[in-house]
């Protein structure tokens, strides 16, 4: 327990490197930390256990994880393998995200039976299905860019752009980074279709400044059962009596922590991944990164609904910031069974402190810009140890719809 | 701008932050384009006029990124003081 301890207190601020000019430990942990991908340790083969950077330490219940403040014991699990990137991003005291809830509209005919493309004969009762993201008749890259203007004009900075998953094709998305600023960073869900030798695409391309672009498929693939057929209205092309399984690639598996300062450490999960508790979900809870966006294509995140539930298991253990965003085209599909629709919530906000704040899409908007602020408080190891008031929570400060300028408005 | 691969980007990181950790020249020898030019420029800060705008880019947003991180580490030891 001492050396675990001691083990944990010398290994302050790995991960994150700062402005520490001699600290030789330092410089050798990042080192190993790249080489080895994905684990601190030098000569525990990662196929034993990895050891990788920490970020919140639980402070409810009591487990293997509330012994230490900087260093996260993780299964080996060879399923996903974590990444640890390091970029160099400006961080203020208070950053802006701009949130775009893309597409606007989803069409039933964008959901199409590929159950033929399975090699061998799928059992009776179930189904291939996929969705093509791809509607090339759209100026995307022009829309985006001029709500990242509006956004920018009233909120004076906005540091990144972020769009729910399948959001994109994948010339849309090299479309929408040209156009933006090389210092905006760029989260977007990108899709592609499925053919006779190849599984369609979903993942998340990352493009942070100064950094190639980072990709991140899916590691669980959705299942629509008979009530989300219902749900979403997708009976006229995938019938409601069988179980279509989405028929994306699930292989190279990886998880992408991304190292914006010392304060900062993001991860993006894309829908399901936000809800199964195996193999993405215990990596996120040991090192329980500061900031999980989960780009989802999903109905209206409301409180009662499936993702806010799951933010609040991260937010509550090991203390994570959880935002989720959906396209507005899948939250208008979908049709609760009883009660109105509440279609214009496409987002949903969870940190350790408040309860889940939902998002709204005015009418008149085609974006919400939110500001995200970092609050302080001190954690504490089972044996008693405390973090010098360092664990940082971005918390919701500001919520401002954004529309794309009509002729004649200032911009 | 210049785009770093996740190597580079930790390469570079590292020989930034680590300023005074014996290594650096070879570890910027082993980069290559670029990314080798924006850590000779941190090794050599007089190469910054040779170099074209995009790696005098990079070194702007790099030397910018450490002074941003020197303010967060002196807030966060100010922080700990006040929690002590």
């Amino acid at each position: 327990m001492k050396l675990v301890a001691v083990a944990d207190e010398a290994s302050e601020g790995v991960g994150a490197p700062e402005s520490e000019g001699d600290d030789v430990f330092g410089n050798t942990a990042s080192t190993v930390l790249e080489m080895y991908v994905g684990t601190l340790c030098h000569e525990i083969d990662r196929t034993r256990l990895r050891v990788l950077p920490k970020m919140h330490t639980p402070q409810n219940g009591l487990t293997d994880r509330s012994l230490s403040l900087n260093l996260s014991l993780c299964d080996s699990t060879p399923e996903v393998v974590p990444h640890w990137l390091s970029t160099p991003f400006i961080q203020r005291d208070s950053f802006n995200l701009l949130l775009i809830p893309w597409p606007h509209e989803v069409l039933v005919s964008q959901f199409r039976d590929v159950t033929d493309l399975a090699p061998d004969a799928l059992p009776e009762g179930f189904g291939f299905f996929i969705y093509e993201s791809l509607r090339p008749d759209e100026d995307l890259a022009g829309f985006v860019h001029s709500l990242w203007v509006e956004a920018t004009r009233r909120l004076g900075t906005v540091h990144g752009v972020i769009l729910p998953e399948m959001a994109l094709a994948e010339e849309q998305f090299h479309n929408v980074r040209s156009k933006l600023p090389k210092e905006c960073f760029l989260v977007a869900g990108v899709g592609g279709s499925a053919t006779a030798v190849r599984r369609g695409i979903n993942e998340v391309r990352l493009s942070f400044p100064l950094l190639k672009e980072v990709v991140q498929r899916k590691h669980h693939p959705w299942k629509l059962n008979e009530a989300q057929i219902i749900q979403y209205g997708l009976g006229g092309v995938l019938t409601p009596f069988r179980e279509w399984w989405e028929c994306v690639d699930i292989t190279d598996r990886h998880l992408n922590f991304i190292s914006l300062s010392g304060d900062l450490v993001l991860a993006v999960l894309i829908c399901e991944d936000l809800a199964r508790p195996d193999p993405v979900a215990n990596l996120v809870r040991a090192v329980g990164p500061n900031l999980v966006i989960a780009l989802l294509m999903d109905g209206p995140q409301t409180k009662e609904r499936w993702a806010a539930r799951y933010a609040t298991v991260l937010a509550d253990d090991p203390g994570c910031s959880v935002l989720a965003l959906t396209s507005f085209g899948m939250s208008q599909l979908s049709r609760p069974r009883a009660g109105p629709s509440r279609s214009r919530v496409v987002a949903m906000w969870k940190d350790a402190f408040d309860s889940a704040t939902e998002i709204e899409l005015p009418p008149e908007a085609d974006g919400v810009a939110i500001s995200l602020s970092m609050r302080y408080r001190k954690e504490y190891t089972a044996d008693g140890r405390g973090d010098d008031l360092t664990a940082a929570f971005p918390i919701l400060s500001g919520v401002h719809p954004i529309s794309t300028p009509k002729p004649g408005e200032p911009r | 701008m210049v785009e770093l691969t996740p190597h580079e980007s930790s390469v570079l990181t590292r020989i930034i932050v680590y300023s005074r950790v014996p290594g650096r020249e070879k570890a910027v020898e082993e980069l290559s384009g670029d990314a080798r030019k924006v850590g000779e420029v941190f090794l050599d800060p007089s190469k910054y006029s040779e170099m074209t705008d995009d790696v005098r880019e990079a070194v702007d947003h790099f030397r910018l990124w450490l002074e941003n991180n020197r303010r967060l580490r002196e807030k966060r030891l100010a922080r700990s003081r006040r929690a002590r």
